[in-house]
């Protein structure tokens, strides 16, 4: 089975190749930005709110900013929030998991309790928490999301490794006398990547939405502009100026859902279900 | 819940009426209200305002808290009152004398003064009121009132104050909000602080306490029997609660509620509002709090220790700017480093240095070049981290602004964004900062708002609200000791102008704007700012327009 365009597109449908495109356009907008818009999108550089399609293409905000840098170089803070919280969490979860998985016995019951606390907790009051305690930087703001993420992955490694460590292979590989290291990461992760992927791209979504979440609250790192924080900062004005935290919410909107439709399509290419 | 809204107040309720009542009621009503129209003062009618947040308690005797004194100061009335021009004004006491040397006060009772349940107000009360109750519980008065020794009372009907020291401010802190007169006869020989009556008021004051509903609502009623023949007006005064700001602003758009005060309008939303025709916005009322926002430095350590780079900062920012975009136009720039509301009593300077009108660049870079900062290759002069004070929106939009503007002049800004606990720590105790957003309240005299940010003796390490800038002077101490006690006005202008030359110049902390708040009421409410305390007024010549 190889994955070529056609499959992908009769598998995963146009929400796959809608999704993508979406994606492509955030990420284009995230790496041209900076040289669209050199300098701090912190500058002011306007009048206060001057509406879209004035001398700004999409405004100004409270203080003169121009709301199409701030959008840029949110973007990049948006996608690497999203991006590297979530491999921290994955990478968090997958060890936990896979080791409580294998191990079985007293291991596992010690890490499922242990992610059982962080699952039992809020997730966002959680974060709130933490990044009140810590000063709001940016990469504060990648552990905590990182730390209220990562217990599904776990769940979700050890579910597999149960499984897993019953198939033949697996016991070949232990008949061979091959080490529980070598066991556990060249012989079973592997094979439990695809859930794996699909559950990482749907968390970048959430970590965007998080991390927005949290500036809109104003814990975010005051020196970074991100989407949440542009609409957090707005707010006050939505009623006189809409186009200032309307814009960002359109950006947060559009790229969590073409991150969703990304994973959803993965989801249904990697589904064994579904192959044919 | 109770139909508190008056029909002649409320299109909906009117449209309630008339859908419910038919429309043969809605027809008399009109006429009535058009024949009544005038601009003369009518009685009758419900007032509702919001208060936010809901307070923990009615106890005005023991808390400075603003919306206590919201609602407090409409049930209990103090010796005497602050009129418009924050002059005091008779109240309680129908005369009074100072002595020249200060040390000693009369007061004349007015006859007559009924408390809500009844009994006669006599000077017992008042004695008891300050020496039992607002020197021992009330965070302002305990400090105010330090000098305080004995209240004496040669008959009924007469007040004699001693002091220790002369008190300068004295009849302006002696009104309902400040210093309010108690009830000797419910609370003597009590538990002061588990008192029925911290929820349950019984004051001398234009209306009386019926009702506090949680969450919902405080209802006062009319003090048929007030020594001020005739009023107050309205029948009714509602406080009203409503936890949510976009809430709050409906219910004023909807008419209601029919006045919301500091804190329960944001700023930008009370701009909006004031462009409804039946919405009016006053920013009246709020003099005696003396609220000015301000920039302060550590002045131990680099670079902020050279008073030239401070100076610097006051020529870059542009407080112009600051008060219409941060602040939006609520304020005005400061002058000097105490609040332009002491204009009351004559102590604001004319113009000083550093205080420039408009943002001087080259100016804060020959102060630069002057303190040794010069900048490097890539035109750094220095890198400093700003701490933001965590109290709201406005603060970070600030922090932002003097990042950029900092960077003009080379200086380069990192902002720093703690929780409130952790911001006061870190200045107040650990004195690890170089510099940051506050602001503070002068209140209604320098002594009791001002001196503790510059005198030595206010270096309290572990104190919030104190010296933190850690900036001493001899000069500075001196003259603000004799401006304690200094009682001929001229003379205690002369010295705080000397006092305000000296801190434009060491600027061991920058003052950028007097602040100003917004009170948004409806077109029916008349005279509710005619007091120098605005919402802070005991509110009895307050009138409701029959629409």
């Amino acid at each position: 089975m190889k994955l070529t365009a056609t499959r992908l597109l009769r598998v995963g449908g146009p929400p796959l190749v809608f999704g993508t495109t979406l994606l492509c356009v955030v990420v284009a907008m995230a790496l041209i930005g900076p040289i669209v818009y050199p300098g701090s999108p912190f500058s002011i550089v306007g009048d206060p709110l001057l509406p879209p399609g004035s001398s700004f293409p999409l405004g100004t905000d409270i203080l003169g900013r121009d709301i199409a840098a701030g959008l840029v170089h949110g973007a990049r803070a948006s996608l690497f929030v999203g991006v590297v919280a979530t491999l921290v969490a994955v990478i968090i979860g997958t060890c936990i998991g896979a080791v409580a998985g294998y191990a079985g016995g007293y291991t596992d019951a010690l890490l499922m309790r242990l992610t059982e606390v962080f699952q039992t907790i809020p997730a966002f009051v959680f974060a709130i928490l933490i990044l009140a305690i810590f000063t709001p930087t940016i990469s504060n703001v990648v552990i905590t999301i990182a730390i209220i993420s990562w217990p599904p992955v776990a769940r979700l490694v050890r579910a597999e490794f149960l499984s897993l460590k019953q198939r033949e292979f697996v016991l070949a590989a232990t008949g061979l006398g091959f080490n529980r290291l070598h066991i556990i990461f060249r012989e079973m992760l592997p094979n439990c990547l695809s859930p794996i992927i699909v559950m990482g791209s749907l968390m970048v979504a959430t970590a965007i939405l998080i991390e927005s979440g949290l500036s809109f609250l104003g814990l975010s790192d005051p020196n970074v502009m991100s989407w949440g924080y542009m609409i957090g900062a707005g707010r006050s004005v939505l009623r006189s100026a809409w186009w200032v935290c309307t814009i960002p919410g359109i950006a947060v909107a559009l790229s969590v859902l073409a991150i969703n439709l990304l994973g959803q399509g993965i989801n249904d290419v990697l589904n064994p279900r579904l192959r044919t | 819940m109770t139909k508190l809204i008056d029909a002649t107040c409320s299109r909906r309720t009117a449209l309630k009426l008339a859908l419910g009542g038919g429309v043969a009621f809605l027809v008399p009503w009109g006429l009535t209200s058009s024949a009544l129209a005038a601009d003369s003062p009518q009685s009758g009618g419900t007032m509702i305002f919001l208060v936010q947040p809901e307070p923990p308690s009615l106890a005005l005797y023991a808390s400075s808290s603003g919306p206590i004194e919201q609602i407090g100061t409409k049930i209990y009335e103090g010796l005497l009152e602050v009129d418009a021009k924050l002059q005091p004004a008779p109240g309680l006491a129908s005369e009074y004398s100072i002595a020249d040397d200060g040390l000693s006060a009369t007061f004349k009772l007015r006859k007559g003064v009924k408390w809500h349940d009844g009994e006669p107000l006599t000077s017992a009360d008042v004695q008891f009121s300050f020496m039992e109750v607002l020197k021992k519980l009330h965070p302002r008065a305990s400090i105010s009132l330090k000098n305080l020794v004995s209240v004496d009372t040669p008959d009924d009907a007469t007040v004699v104050m001693k002091f220790s020291a002369a008190t300068p401010y004295l009849a302006r802190v002696l009104s309902g909000k400040d210093t309010p007169i108690v009830p000797k006869h419910l609370m003597a020989g009590k538990d002061l602080k588990n008192l029925d009556l911290a929820n349950r008021p019984v004051g001398t004051g234009p209306y009386k306490f019926v009702e506090w509903r949680r969450g919902q609502f405080v209802l006062l009623e009319k003090n048929q029997d007030y020594w001020r023949e005739g009023l107050p007006r309205p029948d009714r005064l509602v406080g009203r609660f409503i936890a949510d700001a976009a809430t709050r602003v409906a219910a004023l758009e909807n008419s209601e509620v029919h006045l919301a005060a500091l804190g329960a309008i944001p700023a930008i939303e009370a701009k909006r509002l004031d462009a409804l025709p039946y919405l009016n916005m006053s920013t009246e009322g709020y003099g005696s709090l003396s609220s000015i926002s301000l920039l302060e430095f550590n002045t131990k350590v680099h670079p902020f220790d050279k008073k030239e780079v401070r100076q610097a900062v006051s020529h870059v920012i542009d407080r112009e700017y600051i008060v219409q975009n941060i602040f939006q136009g609520f304020g005005t720039p400061a002058k000097s480093c105490l609040s332009s509301q002491f204009s009351a009593i004559g102590i604001n300077p004319g113009d000083l240095p550093n205080y420039p009108r408009k943002q001087d660049l080259a100016r804060a870079a020959e102060l630069l070049d002057a303190a040794g900062l010069k900048p490097d290759a890539s035109g750094i002069r220095a890198e400093v981290v700003h701490d933001i004070i965590p109290y709201g929106e406005e603060w970070r939009r600030l922090g932002e602004y003097i990042k950029q503007a900092l960077e003009q002049v080379g200086i380069r800004v990192t902002l720093r964004y703690e929780d409130a606990a952790t911001w006061t720590r870190r200045l107040y105790t650990e004195y690890d900062f170089q510099f940051s957003s506050t602001y503070h309240y002068h209140l209604i005299d320098p002594v009791l708002g001002a001196h503790r940010f510059f005198l030595s003796s206010s270096i309290k390490p572990g104190v919030p609200y104190v010296n933190v800038t850690r900036f001493s002077n001899e000069k500075v101490d001196k003259l603000l000791e004799q401006a304690m006690v200094e009682l001929d006005r001229e003379k205690r202008a002369g010295l705080y102008h000397e006092f305000q030359a000296i801190i434009a110049d060491e600027m061991p902390s920058l003052h950028i704007h007097d602040m100003q708040f917004a009170t948004v009421s409806n077109t029916v409410v008349m005279e509710h700012s005619t007091s120098g305390l605005g919402p802070y007024g005991p509110w009895y010549d307050l009138w409701i327009k029959a629409a």
